[in-house]
């Protein structure tokens, strides 16, 4: 037992996931035609985490809605959320403006690094030629409107939206549901909370039987990302990566500072008990995967109230978009620079209010449909975006891991800024 | 300044030559006296003059004096040898419009010279079948596009097209783009290298010509594609043919079938050309 419980610590610890981390990134590039069979593996895997976030989630929002309806913090906790939420969102956007402003990725004067990219976008056949006839054919297809995009997250069959998926109608439903149920006498929804309380438990068993594959999970995902990306386009592009990473660092580590201040922990300790969702977040990119290891960490480890932190996580996955904010500011900058296009103050603030508008539109997107929301902005201020979109998609994999991490540690810190803070000595022990 | 160029037959390639060894007997029952009145003449004359504009339009023709190449003098020196006459490239012409005048005047005896088939044109000069076959792309500066197409579909930006659009002077593209493009800036320029200088700089929002000659670009130069872009028309299509003057029905129908024996009885792509007469095309 005492080995089997080492090994079990072993694989959970997350310098052993980084570690796997690592050898797969390296791997990848040394062995990429090995490292792409090991595809169908990590998918799997991504797979296995993505099956109990559903029920997860339904069970976690109608339980913690139901017991915290006639709990007058709740209302309080909803609107700290909003405010958290709008504030950090143009926080990050002015945060991202300046670094970009400051740190200018896009401004590439020397010849020889434009035909690199020259050479990235040939790479593409519709990089540089698109067909359309001049005569109007009349088959447009037909547009869908803001409100109609709007309009679809409310779900006419939850069975539907369960069965494709739709994390943000399945949340919708939640959310009512649980409303609708605390308004029902407490005796007469007893023995169906108690039957979410056993879902829910057993989803965070699963949570951390997935954890012990997480080191080979994360190495296969990683190989197969490194052997069909190669180092050359990271080479091309690595002053849009490198700000990237630096405001993810700067977020992350004032992510984790939240967390300690709030938890009453050591930033280390905040940072250690992060260091297997980090693992997960750049390994899957996904965030809506990582939400039951947040509420674990938050609950589990760091003692915070359950029935809040339950609620705000999977809500705050859906509205605090705070990475795909991150890409849309620093994208826009980056393809101005890029084309030697000065950007006006009204125009800057113009491309922050769009991309917080558009970081609400991307939960549940996959990460090539968020870059290509880009365009939209792009449209506004007279840029083009179709070159600069091949370059993003060729450095996708390693932006989408950065955007996600952003995602998961601003998540847990709004979460830990609402959620009751845990009493002294209230951490458990792990396991 | 002339430009006149003498090809002797005992260099030019055999593959595509009817006859191709040229024997006596060949050459006897070719010099029959009941040619066509054309054809009587090229032969009076001692030699075939096709009309080249001294412009480059490679894969057809280069600008080089000497020795020029593409698919255009390709066919014109396997033409002449199925004549049995030698092959005088005539490249006095600045532009296209001036081949169509020296055809027209009885200068030379045809131009065959990557030439479009317009209605003004045709009014003055004889034209073959077609024997290639170009569709229309606009060579497009991102950057300036983009502005243009603020907020609007690139699709619905190009319909209306309101920007300033770079065109070879006194060449057909002139009535392309008053017929295609009828609110656009046209500006005319005397070389194609000229428009797309212009349009990379950011001068011009677009040049217009065909998508072989635009797609040579991107092609020489890997990093254009980060400024530049191409958009191929395609229900746009110019159809290249041979200019003869207006009488000469017989030899026009000569060319045809010269053509359809040589490749087929359609059109073919610039790519497809290239292939057929083994050019170079870099």
């Amino acid at each position: 037992m005492g080995e089997t419980g080492s090994f079990a610590a072993f694989l959970r610890s997350p310098a052993t996931v980084l570690l796997f981390s690592l050898g797969g990134g390296i791997f990848g590039i040394l062995r990429p035609d090995a490292a792409t069979l090991l595809r169908p593996v990590g998918d799997s895997y991504l797979g296995l985490l993505k099956l109990i976030v559903l029920p997860f989630m339904i069970s976690s929002i109608i339980f913690s809605l139901r017991a915290m309806i006639n709990d007058k913090r709740s209302t309080s906790h909803l609107s700290r959320m909003f405010v958290i939420i709008l504030g950090a969102s143009v926080a990050t956007a002015f945060l991202t403006a300046a670094a970009a402003l400051i740190l200018k990725p896009g401004t590439i004067t020397s010849a020889e690094r434009r035909a690199e990219i020259g050479h990235v976008l040939n790479d593409s056949s519709a990089s540089y030629n698109t067909s359309m006839t001049l005569e109007e054919t009349g088959d447009r297809p037909d547009e869908t409107s803001v409100l109609e995009l709007v309009l679809k997250v409310i779900p006419s069959n939850i069975f539907g939206a369960l069965t494709d998926g739709n994390t943000l109608q399945v949340l919708i439903f939640s959310i009512l549901f649980g409303f609708a149920l605390g308004t029902v006498p407490f005796d007469a929804s007893g023995s169906l909370a108690s039957g979410l309380e056993a879902v829910y438990q057993t989803c965070m068993v699963l949570t951390r039987w997935f954890i012990l594959l997480l080191p080979f999970g994360s190495f296969s995902m990683i190989a197969a990302q490194t052997a069909v990306m190669g180092l050359k386009p990271l080479m091309t592009m690595i002053g849009f990566l490198s700000t990237l990473g630096l405001i993810t660092l700067v977020m992350l580590l004032m992510s984790i500072q939240v967390i300690a201040r709030r938890s009453g922990e050591s930033f280390l300790t905040a940072l250690l008990d992060h260091g297997n969702l980090f693992m997960m977040a750049v390994s899957t990119r996904s965030s809506v995967a990582c939400i039951p290891l947040i509420i674990d960490i938050l609950v589990k480890k760091l003692g915070f109230e359950r029935h809040a932190v339950e609620l705000l996580v999977p809500l705050q996955t859906v509205l605090l978009r705070l990475g795909s904010i991150v890409l849309y500011v620093l994208g826009s900058i980056f393809i101005a620079q890029l084309y030697g296009r000065e950007l006006l103050p009204s125009e800057l603030l113009m491309i922050c209010f769009y991309a917080i508008m558009l970081g609400l539109s991307t939960a549940g997107m996959a990460g090539v449909i968020a870059v290509a929301q880009l365009s939209i902005i792009c449209s506004y201020l007279g840029l083009p975006f179709e070159a600069a979109f091949i370059l993003f998609l060729a450095v996708e994999t390693v932006a989408d891991a950065l955007r996600t991490l952003i995602l998961v540690a601003t998540i847990s810190a709004a979460t830990a800024s609402i959620a009751p803070a845990p009493p002294i000595q209230a951490r458990l022990p792990d396991g | 300044m002339q430009r006149i160029r003498r090809m002797m037959l005992g260099n030019l390639p055999l593959a595509l030559l009817p006859g191709a060894a040229f024997p006596a007997a060949a050459a006897a029952e070719a010099q029959g006296t009941d040619a066509s009145a054309a054809i009587s003449h090229i032969r009076r004359d001692g030699m075939l003059k096709v009309a080249v504009p001294r412009v480059r339009a490679a894969p057809f023709f280069t600008l080089s004096d000497a020795p020029s190449s593409g698919v255009d003098i390709a066919i014109a020196e396997a033409l002449a040898r199925s004549l049995h006459v030698p092959l005088q490239i005539d490249r006095r012409a600045g532009s296209f419009n001036e081949v169509i005048d020296q055809v027209a005047a009885g200068g030379v005896h045809l131009a065959l010279c990557k030439l479009s088939r317009t209605l003004p044109r045709a009014q003055r000069v004889l034209y073959t079948k077609p024997y290639a076959v170009l569709q229309h792309a606009l060579f497009i500066n991102r950057l300036g596009f983009a502005a243009l197409s603020r907020g609007k579909k690139p699709e619905d930006t190009v319909r209306n097209f309101e920007g300033d659009l770079g065109i070879l002077a006194n060449s057909s593209y002139h009535d392309f783009a008053l017929r295609d493009f009828p609110r656009a800036r046209i500006h005319e320029y005397s070389d194609w290298e000229s428009v797309f200088d212009a349009v990379r700089t950011g001068e011009l929002h677009a040049g217009y010509s065909d998508h072989h000659t635009i797609n040579r670009l991107f092609a020489a130069d890997r990093s254009l594609s980060l400024t530049a872009r191409m958009i191929t028309l395609n229900d746009k299509v110019d159809r290249i043919a041979v200019a003869v003057p207006h009488a000469a029905f017989h030899f026009a129908a000569y060319i045809d079938l010269f053509m359809e024996l040589n490749h087929g009885a359609q059109a073919l792509p610039a790519g497809e050309l290239v292939k057929t007469y083994g050019i170079q095309d870099a």
